[in-house]
């Protein structure tokens, strides 16, 4: 069944039973007038699925919220890895999730109140920073579902531009940079609000798996090399390369969180590791402005486009075998 | 095992018994006999496999750009292409691996995956020979950027490269299997440009040195092609050969040409037979000249100056004039169908994935084509992709590899 959220509803209203956040979703108008009068759909928002490739098989804890029980350790750690180091890693990680996560709130705070007061210049400017703590966290924020599609969904996964269902993030960019304006978009950065304090709150009580956390290294990058390198994501903007920067970023994260633990196990593959990272740094390097960000993505030139995705054919290859070099 | 088969027999993939003593004492019980199959075609050799090999049914061609960032680089993309090649088309098996590791191949013929004829054929473009490797002077004297001829309508992203890999096996799987190996272990020194694959029928009628297969317009094409295994007519033209005015590294390589060229099928099938058949010179259900009987009869223009019989535009006169003067121009052909959804008008896109190979591409493709420019079939096709290449000399011995006679020339350079 397909939901039709109604726009001025938002996403619907959260009500918090212990941590785990419910949504209580407004019926679709095409339902029955007779179910329409029952009480409402409940929905788990922080449901995983379709959105990304999320979190297959790891623990979905949330009771317990931070600093509950430690992950489940796989059997088949390295040997040279203690079981505490690995859980150690996954505390650094879940603290950098949590504080991109803020990150991403505070700025897009900033973002959605310029769009609400008209400021388009101000919105314009403020759009690309402000995805940027999402971007880096993005296997752990579009392993929720509902939201990934709300927030982070292109035009190509619904009707058409004027789908309502086309929310979040890229429906704001289509009218500041396609058409100019902040008329009409109103309704859309308060509910991009809305959505991210609800993702928030899923991710605040989620526990990552390590599991997934070693796999988030390699699933940035197949991002980057699938999607990000064609310039199809920041279309309207053409802020690709902020984008394109953050998911790097949020890969290397996690190779530096575990840089003790590869170095002990295969030095060698993290030599290429960082070699490759190197590599893909420095082209962005090259379209990186002064004071900060980055130049149009329209200025890519073949060859670097061409570096770019030899560079990162190599990192995910390599990326891909942390699993077996850790053991998880 | 001789490859002196008729293409049918060849596409059967025959499975030869090698065992103790002579044929009629084998029995089951005899545990030192064990079947090999014979789809293997040898890797080592003065030329590379691919070119003159036998026919088979699926062809996959994939242009790549080089990314190596030094000629060291270089060297390391051409001695595991070398290597790869020569393990895929061995057929073999995969070596297990841990389950957290992403397993060694695709595993899309499982664990074990046949040699199915598998031949991958390496070329390279003009374009490698710039400044990036130091090679601008080891380039092949008549390689260059494959031009526009009149009729074509060349897409970009179908058209060029640095390197060509042409993969020929008899199945699609078996091509694509190789080609998922090779991109994997290429990662970070190559990019892949443009590809495209294509099909043919084993011909029902086999002869004992070649195919003819029909094309997408249901005529027999290949007729007068060259003979693979004639091996002096091979020397003559299409490896290069010592003291040709080409680089030392090339001698036993050749010129490969590939064409994508669209049909323009729906309209085709529009056209009254005569017109048909007065186009490409040949009778549709026979393959025969026009005027003669047998598809291998070999027309005497001489006795139809006018072109009354078969007309002076018509195809197969362009292409091949049958003169003295013209038997220099002959080149080896290797054709297969593409066919590939449907293009903005709402038609089919089809037609024929076009390979030749020559010692010279002056004097064999460009020749031949500046013949043809302006024939009437051009209303009916559309050249859109492909390029020049310069297939690689061979891998003669176990431990040499593809393109290491280039490489040390530029050493010793």
């Amino acid at each position: 069944m397909t939901r039709k959220t109604k726009l001025w509803l938002g996403v619907g209203t959260y009500v918090l039973t212990g941590i785990t956040p419910v949504l209580q979703l407004p019926l679709d108008a095409a339902l029955s007038p007779a179910m329409a009068q029952s009480a409402p759909v409940v929905v788990d928002p922080c449901r995983k699925g379709l959105g990304g490739e999320g979190s297959r098989g790891g623990s979905e804890g949330g009771e317990g919220g931070e600093g509950g029980t430690s992950a489940s350790q796989p059997a088949t750690l390295n040997p040279a890895i203690q079981p505490q180091e690995l859980q150690q890693a996954v505390d650094q990680y879940k603290a950098y999730v949590l504080a991109e996560t803020n990150r991403l709130l505070t700025d897009s705070q900033v973002f959605t109140e310029r769009v609400m007061a008209g400021d388009l210049a101000g919105a314009q400017a403020m759009y690309a920073p402000s995805r940027l703590g999402w971007e880096r966290i993005e296997p752990i924020a579009e392993s929720f579902a509902e939201f990934d599609r709300s927030i982070d969904a292109r035009v190509d996964d619904f009707k058409g531009e004027d789908d309502p269902e086309f929310t979040g993030f890229h429906r704001i960019e289509m009218g500041l940079f396609k058409y100019n304006t902040t008329k009409g978009y109103e309704g859309f950065a308060q509910k991009l609000m809305t959505d991210l304090e609800g993702l928030k709150t899923c991710i605040v009580a989620l526990e990552i798996d390590p599991r997934d956390m070693v796999r988030g290294t390699s699933e940035l990058i197949e991002e980057v090399a699938q999607g990000k390198i064609t310039g199809e994501e920041e279309r309207y903007s053409r802020t690709d390369f902020w984008a394109f920067q953050a998911n790097v970023e949020g890969s290397q994260k996690i190779v530096e969180i575990l840089r003790p633990l590869i170095q002990r196990v295969n030095p060698t593959i993290l030599g290429e590791i960082d070699q490759d990272f190197a590599a893909v740094n420095q082209v962005l390097a090259k379209y990186a402005l002064p004071g900060g960000g980055f130049k149009s993505y329209d200025q890519l030139t073949p060859q670097d486009k061409q570096r770019l995705q030899a560079d990162l054919a190599r990192l995910a290859e390599n990326l891909a075998k942390l699993r077996g070099v850790i053991g998880v | 095992m001789s490859l002196h088969l008729g293409r049918r027999q060849f596409l059967g993939g025959m499975v030869t018994l090698v065992g103790v003593g002579v044929m009629g004492a084998f029995s089951l019980n005899q545990a030192q006999a064990k079947t090999v199959p014979s789809d293997v075609i040898p890797f080592l050799g003065p030329h590379q496999a691919g070119i003159t090999t036998p026919d088979v049914a699926s062809a996959l061609v994939v242009a790549l750009d080089v990314t190596a960032r030094s000629t060291e680089e270089l060297q390391k993309l051409f001695q595991i292409l070398t290597q790869r090649i020569e393990f895929l088309t061995a057929g073999g098996t995969w070596p297990p691996l841990e389950p957290k590791y992403p397993p060694t191949g695709s595993g899309i013929f499982g664990p074990e995956f046949p040699a199915d004829y598998l031949t991958v054929t390496v070329g390279v473009g003009a374009s490698l020979f710039d400044d990036r490797y130091g090679l601008v002077a080891q380039k092949p004297i008549h390689l260059k950027q494959m031009p526009n001829f009149p009729n074509d309508r060349l897409d970009p992203h179908l058209c060029h490269g640095d390197l060509l890999l042409q993969f020929c096996s008899n199945h699609n799987e078996t091509n694509i299997h190789a080609l998922r190996d090779i991109l994997k272990q290429l990662a970070g020194l190559v990019v892949l440009r443009w590809q495209i694959s294509g099909f043919q029928q084993p011909d029902a009628d086999p002869h004992p040195h070649r195919t003819t297969v029909r094309n997408l317009m249901g005529f027999k094409d290949g007729t007068a092609n060259l003979d693979p295994q004639d091996k002096n007519l091979m020397n003559h033209l299409v490896w290069v050969q010592r003291n040709s005015g080409e680089p030392a590294w090339a001698v036993g390589g050749t010129y490969q040409v590939v064409r994508v060229i669209r049909m323009f099928v729906e309209f085709w099938d529009r056209t009254a037979l005569e017109e048909q058949e007065e186009i490409f010179g040949r009778s549709r259900d026979s393959g025969a000249p026009l005027g003669y009987k047998h598809e291998e009869d070999i027309p005497n223009y001489s006795q139809d100056p006018q072109g009354n019989i078969i007309a002076l535009d018509a195809h197969i006169r362009l292409a091949n004039p049958r003169t003295s003067a013209t038997e220099a121009n002959r080149i080896l052909r290797k054709g297969f169908h593409y066919s590939r959804g449907v293009d903005k008008a709402g038609q089919l896109d089809m037609g024929l994935l076009f390979m030749a190979f020559q010692q010279d591409l002056e004097r064999g493709f460009e020749t031949v084509q500046n013949r043809l420019n302006g024939e009437p079939l051009e209303e009916y096709i559309k050249p859109i992709g492909g390029g020049y290449f310069f297939a690689l000399p061979g891998v003669p011995t176990k431990n040499s590899y593809l393109g290491q006679p280039l490489l040390m020339a530029l050493v010793r350079s």
